[in-house]
């Protein structure tokens, strides 16, 4: 990671719950479900504050938070696309897994863990539930019943 | 004006021998559905319209799920085809649940739902054709006031499986919505607002599910406790 790192959030709609924030990204349409640890930290991602500036200012919302939990967290709001790209980036090679972070941090670790889960929101047609009969499909799955195949020429029709 | 255009192509004329006459039905330019039988194309029609409604409307929400009325409450359960949603709503109405719908949950700008009440599509186990069951042949009434939602049942069918249910997180319950939802790519902003609303007062289950029958007895249970 470079010394001068200054991750910033994406600009992202968001919605707050009890202790949890839902983040919609609608470049990608992907959604994603943030447990209090890792919104208060993507919510610190100003594109302006170096992670040691980070590290000060989230002791009030994470109390015992490290430097190495807020990586950890990095790393995952990374993975997740929630930062703008360049604004952080970690070297693993020179750099602990997420796993040997999280062993070594121990039992502050469990209580305080990032937790970000995402979702890909489908498209109309993704989401509808399955083809009828008759329509034109290009794999079985596609079809309520089951059955894509051709009926004399193509194109290929659930059946 | 016109927002959707479809068009039928009814094969008529004599039959000739080793020629098969497909009836055509187009949604604008794009070839819907080509079968030999007329109801396969109205289904295909029937389909294709309630899709088409569900993410263009502004009258509601639309969200793959199936939805039944108990005490006053909403059982949501999204998901998608072949998941066992229609056998769970099946299975709540044989409870003397009231009938909402087996395909879309409805929700307005409160996050309540409203029925979108089609006979439900039960599948023949032999030839996974879908038969039309009206909710009265179990004896069970249709719901018509809008309901606040106080059970999302994220499940699916499992050979063998018990029903051991998790508790969710109301931010899960927002991304299953989210999974299903028919217009949130278009209207992200108004998704998260309504489903939101929805998931904020439920109760949201999630598991893998063997029979109905131990789901739903469960789940009534623990509604009614």
């Amino acid at each position: 990671m470079k010394r001068d790192a200054r991750p910033q959030r994406t600009n992202a709609l968001s919605r707050e719950l009890e202790d949890e924030l839902i983040v919609y990204d609608s470049e990608t349409h992907q959604a994603h479900s943030l447990n209090h640890t890792a919104a208060a930290v993507w919510k610190a991602c100003d594109g302006k504050s170096t992670v040691a500036d980070m590290v000060t200012s989230l002791e009030k919302a994470l109390p015992g938070i490290d430097r190495r939990l807020l990586l950890v967290t990095l790393i995952e709001l990374q993975a997740a696309g929630l930062l703008v790209k360049g604004t952080f980036s970690i070297d693993r090679g020179n750099s602990s897994s997420r796993r040997d972070m999280i062993r070594k941090m121990g039992k502050i670790a469990a209580v305080a863990l990032p937790i970000v889960i995402s979702i890909v929101v489908p498209t109309a047609s993704m989401a509808l539930s399955c083809l009828a009969l008759g329509q034109v499909c290009t794999k079985n799955s596609d079809c309520c019943s089951g059955r894509c195949g051709i009926l004399g020429l193509p194109p290929k029709v659930c059946f | 004006m016109v927002d959707r255009l479809y068009s039928f192509f009814i094969s008529g004329g004599q039959p000739r021998r080793g020629v098969r006459s497909f009836h055509l039905l187009f949604g604008d330019i794009q070839n819907l559905a080509r079968t030999l039988h007329e109801d396969e194309l109205l289904g295909a029609f029937e389909s294709d319209l309630n899709n088409y409604i569900g993410r263009s409307t502004s009258n509601g929400f639309f969200v793959h799920a199936g939805v039944v009325g108990w005490k006053g409450r909403a059982i949501v359960i999204p998901g998608v085809s072949h998941c066992g949603k229609t056998m769970l709503v099946k299975e709540f109405l044989q409870h003397g649940a009231s009938y909402y719908s087996d395909e879309f949950a409805v929700f307005d700008e409160r996050g309540y739902v409203s029925a979108f009440a089609k006979p439900l599509g039960i599948r023949d186990e032999i030839s996974q054709r879908q038969v039309r069951i009206l909710p009265k042949e179990f004896g069970n009434e249709t719901g018509v006031e809008a309901l606040p939602v106080g059970l999302l049942l994220f499940t699916r069918y499992q050979e063998f499986a018990s029903w051991k249910p998790k508790v969710m997180t109301t931010g899960g319950g927002v991304l299953g919505l989210l999974a299903n939802a028919l217009a949130a790519r278009e209207q992200p902003e108004r998704a998260l607002t309504i489903l939101e609303r929805v998931a904020r007062g439920a109760q949201i289950l999630t598991g893998e599910r063997g029979h109905a029958r131990d789901v739903v007895q469960g789940v009534l249970d623990r509604l009614t406790n």
